[in-house]
């Protein structure tokens, strides 16, 4: 009879610490608007599972997020702040289910899928082969409707969210081409010079005496030696892509040039005109 | 017998050499020849599109000056604003980045401004004031003289055969006086600018140059190079620190200031980079250069600790408005608060390494360089503006801030973030005529 109780109480506490697991699946950090990674793939799935968040589960936390989350505080009158702090996870996994096996799965394949609670998973579930095939059948708008999810495999999970999050008005090939440029420029400068080329080619951007998009600016012709000569086409490294994330996110180290040049190898006599502002490694920059 | 075969043999192996090397000589200079023509053809195919186009805006902004209403106008401001736009993007394809050909891309750039913004943009029908009239006169005057000039340099590089790559290698050279005639003939046109660039200046369009980031009046005393590195040093709570280099800015510098290299831990820390007003010691910017681990904290754990560090350096009333992280580090956007209106131009920027949470960059030139001094009393209420917006739009937020738009002009609005579907839509609208100033869609 003691034994019978012993192990009821054993079976209880298991019970209660499995359950108090799955409540904690989310980390304890608190999670907001910009974040990625896995709690924001819970927090997703949860809010769709309850029908707030229609987006794709891709595990960043952006706009859509941000609102669906909002909705949810409201409607369970939480302070709405749009920010997942200790109550509101655990108001959410109250009320919310949450199959990890069936996200991480398809997110690792690559599949078009949704997490609507009360709908079998089965019926929310394109896998990404037969969504290349109905494209090529001629429904182009399937994989793009609102509400499902596109992703490239392996993509999340990983905690390798690179240089996609980027500032408002750039794109990854702006990126790219100011890494080459950069790189092509002032691979031998310090990391600093490097920046400061960067933010050469922003200036000249938003000068009205130069083209207004990046590409023109740095194909400008005689504008950049490394694209007279070829050198662009080199292959950047990290450190001239961290420099043009630096330079596209406002720093400026050479507070508003928009010339620079190497003063032991420049040729044209008005560059050394105009007025200087400083020198930073092997080059001179000004205005 | 046999010593004739070799002479012989070595005879026509000799011509055999020399004439295949010629004619790969030839076929590589025929190439190169090639090359350059594509090359001289395509300069010159832009500049007489910028002649070609700098002619029509003349004659569309003779047309606009004839008309009486703005409606009347439109048809010619839009098609000037294409015209602008296209000689711009002419002018641009040009070798001349390294001379001063500033008068005519300024001009095209006013005349793209002054186009959009009275002909485009505004949606009334009301005349054109008088102001406005005086500016599109001047800025007809100024297309003729341009066009004069440009047809100039057009005609002797016809007449003379002068060549586009001639002026591109002239360029390249130490001595620029040398006699090349289209480069005098550009230097002219440029020559009359002065006087034209300071009659618009500063509160017309945008003259870049002189308006991007002037900084107002610092306070603070005058700081010499020992006291600024102190200063930076304290501000930045740094112990056992290395000075490099500081340098006191040219005069080319938007600002009069000190640039810093330093590196904690008796050098072997790593570099930091900084720049520090001369006067006041205000620290405009910096940026520590340093490897980051893996990532160990979340980006509320990172933004707390930047809200903390302004704090901690005088900034009050600041509100975090937008977040970017990529490759382990987060970037906070903090914008000021007065009478509950973002003042967005003036904002701070701090970057955090999410291995330490450690902030490893800040800039707040912005912060320096804006004043905001519009009034912040809307004329409009949010109700009444709120009605430019499609009905399918769902308003979730809505706050009065500070905007500057294209011409530098901070102007104040009423912002809505509204969702339409999955998208957010951020828009602006002028809160004293409701006027559209952005549309922003967020992409997640």
């Amino acid at each position: 009879m003691k034994k019978q109780w012993r192990w009821a109480i054993l079976l209880v506490f298991v019970l209660t610490c499995l359950q108090s697991m799955q409540a904690s699946a989310f980390s304890n950090q608190i999670i907001t608007q910009g974040e990625t990674g896995d709690d924001v793939i819970e927090l997703q799935a949860r809010l769709q599972y309850i029908g707030f968040y229609k987006g794709a589960i891709d595990g960043k936390f952006g706009y859509s997020t941000y609102w669906a989350l909002r909705s949810f505080q409201k409607n369970y009158g939480m302070k709405v702040d749009g920010i997942a702090g200790d109550s509101v996870k655990q108001k959410l996994v109250k009320a919310s289910r949450f199959d990890k096996d069936y996200i991480d799965r398809n997110l690792k394949a690559g599949n078009t899928f949704t997490y609507y609670g009360g709908v079998p998973l089965n019926q929310q579930v394109q896998k990404a082969s037969q969504q290349s095939k109905g494209s090529t059948a001629g429904k182009p708008d399937n994989a793009t409707k609102s509400g499902t999810n596109t992703k490239a495999p392996n993509q999340t999970n990983k905690g390798k969210y690179t240089i996609d999050n980027l500032p408002q008005g750039y794109s990854r090939a702006d990126v790219n081409l100011m890494a080459n440029a950069v790189y092509g420029e002032s691979r031998g400068e310090p990391y600093i010079g490097q920046v400061a080329v960067g933010a050469v080619i922003i200036n000249r951007v938003s000068d009205s005496r130069f083209p207004n998009n990046i590409s023109d600016v740095i194909f400008q012709p005689g504008a950049f030696t490394a694209v007279s000569d070829g050198q662009i086409w080199l292959t950047p490294n990290e450190n001239a892509k961290k420099a043009v994330m630096d330079a596209i996110n406002g720093w400026d180290p050479t507070n508003g040039a928009l010339y620079y040049f190497n003063p032991d190898t420049a040729t044209s006599a008005w560059i050394w005109s105009r007025p200087q502002i400083g020198k930073i490694g092997k080059h001179i920059f000004c205005k | 017998m046999r010593r004739r075969f070799w002479i012989w043999t070595g005879y026509v192996l000799a011509v055999l050499f020399v004439v295949t090397l010629s004619i790969w000589g030839y076929r590589e200079h025929q190439m190169r020849q090639a090359v350059t023509i594509h090359a001289e053809n395509h300069y010159q195919q832009s500049y007489h599109e910028l002649t070609y186009y700098v002619d029509s805006l003349e004659e569309t902004l003779g047309m606009a000056l004839a008309m009486q209403t703005r409606q009347s106008m439109r048809p010619q401001l839009v098609e000037s604003w294409r015209l602008s736009a296209l000689a711009h993007a002419a002018a641009n394809e040009l070798p001349l980045t390294l001379m001063p050909f500033n008068r005519t891309n300024e001009f095209l750039a006013h005349v793209g401004d002054f186009t959009y913004n009275t002909g485009v943009k505004t949606t009334n029908d009301r005349r054109l004031s008088a102001e406005e009239y005086r500016t599109l006169q001047k800025l007809y005057h100024e297309s003729m003289t341009i066009r004069d000039g440009l047809r100039a340099v057009q005609e002797k590089v016809m007449a003379n055969h002068l060549r586009w790559m001639d002026v591109e290698m002239a360029l390249k050279m130490k001595k620029q006086n040398q006699d090349n005639q289209v480069i005098d003939g550009l230097k002219r046109v440029n020559g009359q600018a002065t006087d034209y660039t300071q009659s618009f200046s500063p509160e017309n369009p945008r003259n870049m140059v002189f308006n991007k980031k002037r900084f107002r009046d610092l306070p603070g005393k005058q700081l010499n190079k020992e006291q600024a590195s102190d200063h930076l040093i304290d501000w930045l709570n740094l112990k056992n620190t290395k000075i490099q280099s500081i340098d006191a800015t040219g005069k080319g510098s938007s600002i009069p200031a000190f640039d810093l290299t330093l590196r904690a831990n008796h050098g072997k820390g790593p570099a930091y980079s900084a720049s520090v007003s001369q006067k006041g010691g205000h620290v405009i910017w910096f940026l520590v250069d340093r490897a980051i681990g893996s990532k160990r904290i979340g980006l509320y754990t990172a933004e707390q600790k930047a809200a903390l560090f302004l704090k901690q350096h005088g900034f009050h009333n600041m509100l975090l408005t937008k977040r970017d992280s990529y490759n382990r580090v987060a970037v906070f956007t903090f914008v000021p608060i007065r009478n509950q209106v973002r003042l967005y131009p003036a904002s701070v920027k701090i970057k955090t390494a999410m291995d330490r949470n450690e902030i490893i960059a800040f800039d707040q030139s912005d912060y320096l360089a804006n004043k905001c001094d519009v009034p912040l009393k809307p004329k409009l209420t949010a109700d009444a503006v709120r009605k430019q917006l499609n009905s399918e739009l769902r308003v979730r937020e809505t706050n009065l801030a500070v905007f500057q738009n294209t011409t530098l002009k901070n102007i104040l609005c009423y912002e809505f973030f509204a969702t339409r579907g999955n998208e957010t839509y951020r828009v602006f609208l002028n809160a004293d005529n409701g006027d559209q100033e952005k549309v922003e869609l967020l992409r997640d």
